[in-house]
């Protein structure tokens, strides 16, 4: 009788006695689990390595001396290293998280309010274009901001003439023969000593790539909608990113991009950009769009009702994707490990320095680096902790 | 002097009234054939009520003058200029929406605002065209409040002045007044047509309630299943439908249509023999009379026998619903006439005020009962 009287509330909307006694058990605890590692952390950072390495010890002044000789290494001897880091993660992941809101808001945008039907070939073409770009930057030594812009002016002009123009069955044949006898031609000539020596079975591939995205060109119809892009966007996370961390470490050598900001930046831009898309799409189609046409007939163009309109309505879900992403950005370790080396080492990379061939595992420097490090994502998370759980479920809830 | 035109011109000052015209408009979606052929022309400051069950594409016509959706084929014309494939900007048209349409974001001021911030109106000129709308729609206290903190015929006055704010050419409301609880509404139907009889704007008002179609339109245009089927004034469309589908549309309660047919110049309703002023095959007919047309009389007197299925008091009037053997029909009487479940009573009619419409086809017949 007792025992259930004390699972009841007393009133409506009241928790009763025995729920909020269980509740807050289990709430220490898990604040335990949670708290703990953090605590260990702080005074690791304050040890020396004798406290460190032959027993464990658990509280200051009582197990142990605290010393700020940790401090002293991170913050002093290493002080260039540290700095440059640090400035390096805030460099980076500022440019990368303002980079993809800005291209995700726009793509989440586009794709929630106007209807896509591009040929499944154009796109093909565009990324066969694209690799051979890549193939003559990384061969020959051509500046690849002068690649890409090549690339995509190849694209647009074949993609055009091939677009506008009538072509028939049989010359459409003759054209992919023709290419082809080339690519034969080229990747033979390397083999009978002919003029081109080692660069023909480049130039074989390359026209090869470009037969094959016009063939699809030619002769492949299908078309996809905005379903079909918006998943390929998401299917980008799906993907784990070690899958990729190689071909992506491959392409920024050869064009020798390698340990630089802008590499670092356009990568984790690309690889959070599902998640702003992903985010701020539900949030705008929560957005009446009746305000668009309203706006529409009163004379507004689509960036600026985009600006006006559609930016300030998902301000919330803006300011919770942006943490989001600078979080996830900051705190990105696996990339950074293969893209930078020395000029545009961030702070896990530091932290994962501490791990050395000689004197082991510098336990206390790496405490002191990884506080550094999330000091400033705590800070952000205890004064922006409202915002960002309402942005999240304001999307969620309506959506 | 020209400076002073070209002024006026961007801030719309010399906006003429124009009419408009739709010549043949046809919109599908899929199967769908949601508009067909559709012919409307509305004059220089007319105000034209599209009205409609739901469905019946009244509300894709009006989303094709305003340019929200494209044009299959056809033409529409505001003025002497072409606009069918415009977009929406360069047509100089308002809008209200039925759900207002209003930015949260923005006070009902910027709201007011926003078609004239659009076109780079600014300052002065700016503020006065706002307090001008906004006074016009007796919102001028109101100017620093947001939407969320006005009521429903609020609301609904800012979108008007949002409308008119920048004097446009044609002006389109989408059932504007259904979010509104039926004593505002009646209020808010009666200042529309006053501030569009002061400002002269040429209109065209979808809506499915007939009754304001009745209130406000000069003219009202009546669509089913895409197809126009009348367009005239209110009192013509009542008085002389010119098919079963109008017939029955206006007026409430609608017309009683009773099932009956024709052989030569006899017509046979409920086994009722009538005299026609005319010759008219074999057919199947519909016999239309409105229940404000036909009165109840003693079992022996009328024309209908029939029992009264219920009675329904609406204050100013009776109406009686009888069942006639296998048909119905309703009746309107005064609102102190008194009668029981399943009094057997008749019904009888003035005859000039009956319609006759061919039962297939729907449309009218001109004959009329002589006897």
């Amino acid at each position: 009788m007792q025992l259930s009287k004390l699972f009841e509330p007393n009133k409506i909307g009241e928790t009763s006695t025995g729920g909020k006694i269980v509740s807050y058990f289990f709430l220490f605890i898990w604040s335990i689990i949670v708290i703990f590692p953090i605590y260990w952390l702080f005074i690791t950072a304050f040890k020396l390595p004798g406290d460190v390495k032959f027993h464990p010890t658990y509280l200051p002044w009582v197990d142990f001396t605290p010393s700020l000789h940790a401090w002293e290494n991170i913050l002093l001897g290493d002080s260039e290293d540290t700095y440059h880091s640090y400035i390096n993660s805030i460099i980076i992941s500022f440019f990368s998280t303002i980079l993809s809101v800005i291209v995700g808001s726009l793509a989440a945008y586009a794709l929630a309010r106007i209807k896509y039907n591009p040929k499944f070939s154009t796109i093909f073409l565009f990324v066969v274009i694209m690799a051979s770009a890549f193939i003559v930057v990384g061969n020959y030594a051509i500046d690849w901001s002068l690649g890409t812009i090549l690339g995509l002016s190849l694209f647009y002009l074949l993609w055009k003439t091939l677009q506008k123009r009538y072509i028939s069955n049989r010359s459409k044949l003759v054209i992919l023969m023709f290419l082809f006898l080339l690519t034969l031609f080229f990747g033979f000539s390397t083999n009978l000593n002919l003029f081109f020596e080692d660069n023909g079975k480049i130039m074989a591939s390359i026209i090869l790539l470009i037969t094959l995205g016009i063939g699809v060109f030619f002769f492949i119809q299908g078309k996809i909608g905005n379903a079909d892009i918006l998943f390929w966007v998401i299917s980008q996370r799906i993907l784990p990113p070690v899958v990729v961390v190689l071909p992506i470490y491959i392409m920024f050598q050869r064009i020798g991009l390698l340990d630089t900001h802008i590499a670092m930046i356009l990568t984790y831009a690309v690889v959070n950009l599902p998640i702003v898309v992903w985010l701020i799409h539900d949030f705008v189609l929560t957005i009446p769009i009746d305000l668009e046409e309203s706006a529409q007939l009163d004379g507004a163009s689509r960036f600026y009702i985009f600006w006006d309109i559609i930016l300030p309505l998902c301000k919330q879900g803006l300011a919770a994707t942006t943490l989001l992403i600078l979080i996830l950005s900051w705190n990105e370790y696996l990339l950074a490990t293969f893209l930078s080396t020395s000029k545009a080492q961030t702070l896990p990379i530091m932290v994962s320095a501490q791990i050395t061939q000689d004197r082991g595992i510098l336990w206390w420097n790496m405490c002191v680096v990884i506080i550094i490090m999330i000091i400033p994502v705590i800070t952000m998370a205890f004064f922006l902790q409202k915002f960002i759980t309402k942005g999240v479920l304001l999307g969620a809830v309506k959506g | 002097m020209e400076q002073l035109k070209d002024e006026m011109d961007k801030i719309g000052l010399t906006s003429n009234l124009k009419k408009l015209s739709l010549i043949n408009l046809n919109k599908s979606f899929g199967d769908n054939h949601v508009v067909k052929d559709l012919s409307l022309k509305v004059d220089q400051g007319e105000f034209v009520v599209l009205l409609g069950p739901s469905g019946c594409g009244k509300t894709t016509a009006l989303r094709m003058i305003a340019g929200l959706e494209s044009v299959d084929s056809g033409e529409i014309e505001i003025g002497d200029s072409v606009v069918t494939h415009q977009l929406p900007k360069y047509r100089n048209i308002s809008m209200v929406f039925q759900s207002y349409a209003l930015y949260p974001h923005k006070t009902v001021g910027e709201n007011i605002a926003f078609p004239l911030k659009v076109r780079g109106i600014k300052g002065n000129e700016r503020d006065k065209s706002i307090l001008e709308a906004a006074k016009q729609v007796h919102m001028e206290g109101y100017l620093n409040r947001y939407p969320r903190q006005l009521s429903g015929g609020q609301r609904q006055r800012v979108a008007l002045a949002r409308a008119i704010v920048r004097q446009p050419d044609v002006f389109l409301m989408d059932e504007p007044l259904s979010n509104l609880d039926a004593k505002l509404r009646v209020h808010m139907r009666t200042e529309l047509k006053r501030m569009q009889h002061e400002m002269g704007i040429t209109t065209v008002y979808v809506t499915h309630d007939q009754v304001e179609a009745m209130t406000l339109a000069n003219r009202v245009a009546i669509m089913n299943e895409g197809i126009l089927q009348q367009i005239a004034p209110p009192k013509e469309i009542y008085n002389n439908p010119k098919n079963v589908f109008v017939a029955g549309f206006m007026g409430s309660p609608g017309m009683n249509l009773i099932r009956g047919s024709t052989n030569n110049s006899k017509m046979i309703v409920l086994g009722k023999e009538f005299k026609l002023n005319e010759n008219i095959e074999n057919h199947d007919i519909l016999l239309g009379i409105r229940p404000e047309h036909a009165s109840i009389t003693e079992k022996n007197k009328g024309f209908f026998k029939g029992k009264v299925f219920t009675t329904e008091q609406a204050g100013d009037h009776t109406l009686i619903n009888l069942n006639l053997s296998d048909q119905s029909m309703i009746v309107k009487m005064p609102s102190d006439y008194q009668t029981d479940f399943d009094t057997e009573l008749a019904v009888t009619f003035s005859m000039e005020n009956t319609y006759l419409f061919y039962k297939d086809s729907g449309e009218r017949i001109e004959a009329k009962i002589i006897h």
